[in-house]
């Protein structure tokens, strides 16, 4: 079983297949929010950061990326059901990663959780693929795929769909990107 | 008094390594994570999970924390969610769970290679100019 965390850089990149992790073989783009027009890359996986509004947020969904990155803001909800049901329409994953709960402590973490949870709830009820990440950028920030696995379950999935989100999800971002493949 | 087997709480143990530039006393470790845990799961949830760290070398890095079943995923994420001691840097990475201390200490604490397999010792020198 091969395990994916696919949003690393800077020098934790070097660290990372020591880990545990496969190396995805693809490049991974971050864009902000107002980066939508360089959203599509016939070679790389795109992904666009959360903006702090439900609108801005409804265009991210519209946009030819491959997902959106970190949707949860402690003070508001940036994402909703007709906001999920775009994204599964367009096969946008949401992404989370651990390093958005490391930067936060004590009453925002326990916020941001809750939000976390709340939509994580509801993409899985609409179908929306998740995929969790560990964002690292410093060798310190990175975790081993158990960790990730068991941050995914404090977020409310089960063993089975965390595993799926550091496995099978990036395997499939990986598959439809370099093949075009689907199934 | 004697606790009959039935009431007993299932304990588990968790092999885990810091991550971390060579700065800190072991004391300062061994506090910095207990802090973190108590942080995390509030003092209710710090007695449920009777957490307690059993053994740590400090010349690895290396220790065995102890929970009960029941919390044991609390605790890992916990652990997972420290990301400094006393200021400065730190990660603790999860090397195994077990039902009892030598079994923990059997599979996940003796092989030395299978230890620094993850963890390039040179990750202390490079960090140095953080």
């Amino acid at each position: 079983m091969r395990y994916y965390d696919l949003l690393v850089s800077g020098d934790a990149r070097e660290h990372l297949t020591s880990y545990g992790y496969s190396d995805p073989g693809i490049p991974v783009v971050v864009l902000e929010p107002s980066q939508l027009d360089k959203a599509y890359s016939p070679d790389a996986l795109v992904f666009v950061r959360s903006s702090n509004t439900l609108e801005k947020n409804k265009k991210i969904v519209r946009a030819p990326c491959d997902g959106i990155v970190d949707p949860i803001y402690p003070r508001a909800n940036v994402l909703d059901y007709n906001a999920l049901t775009t994204a599964r329409d367009n096969d946008i994953t949401l992404v989370f990663t651990l390093s958005r709960f490391l930067s936060v402590k004590g009453i925002e973490r326990a916020k941001l959780i809750a939000r976390a949870r709340l939509l994580i709830r509801m993409a899985l009820k609409k179908g929306v693929r998740i995929l969790l990440a560990s964002g690292a950028e410093h060798p310190f920030d990175l975790r081993t795929p158990y960790q990730l696995e068991s941050f995914g379950v404090l977020l409310g999935l089960s063993w089975k769909k965390a595993e799926w989100s550091i496995t099978k999800t990036p395997e499939y971002l990986i598959r439809r990107k370099s093949h075009g493949d689907t199934t | 008094m004697a606790i009959p087997p039935s009431l007993r709480e299932r304990r588990r143990y968790i092999a885990f390594k810091v991550v971390a530039r060579p700065v800190f006393t072991p004391n300062q470790v061994i506090q910095g994570i207990k802090q973190s845990v108590l942080q995390f799961l509030g003092e209710l949830g710090y007695a449920d999970a009777n957490f307690e760290i059993v053994d740590y070398d400090h010349k690895n890095g290396t220790g065995i924390a102890r929970t009960t079943d029941k919390k044991k995923d609390e605790v890992i994420i916990a652990l997972t969610l420290l990301n400094t001691i006393q200021g400065k840097k730190a990660s603790i990475r999860i090397l195994g769970i077990s039902g009892t201390v030598k079994k923990a200490k059997e599979k996940f604490l003796a092989n030395k290679e299978n230890l620094f397999k993850g963890d390039n010792p040179q990750i202390y020198e490079e960090n140095r100019g953080d």
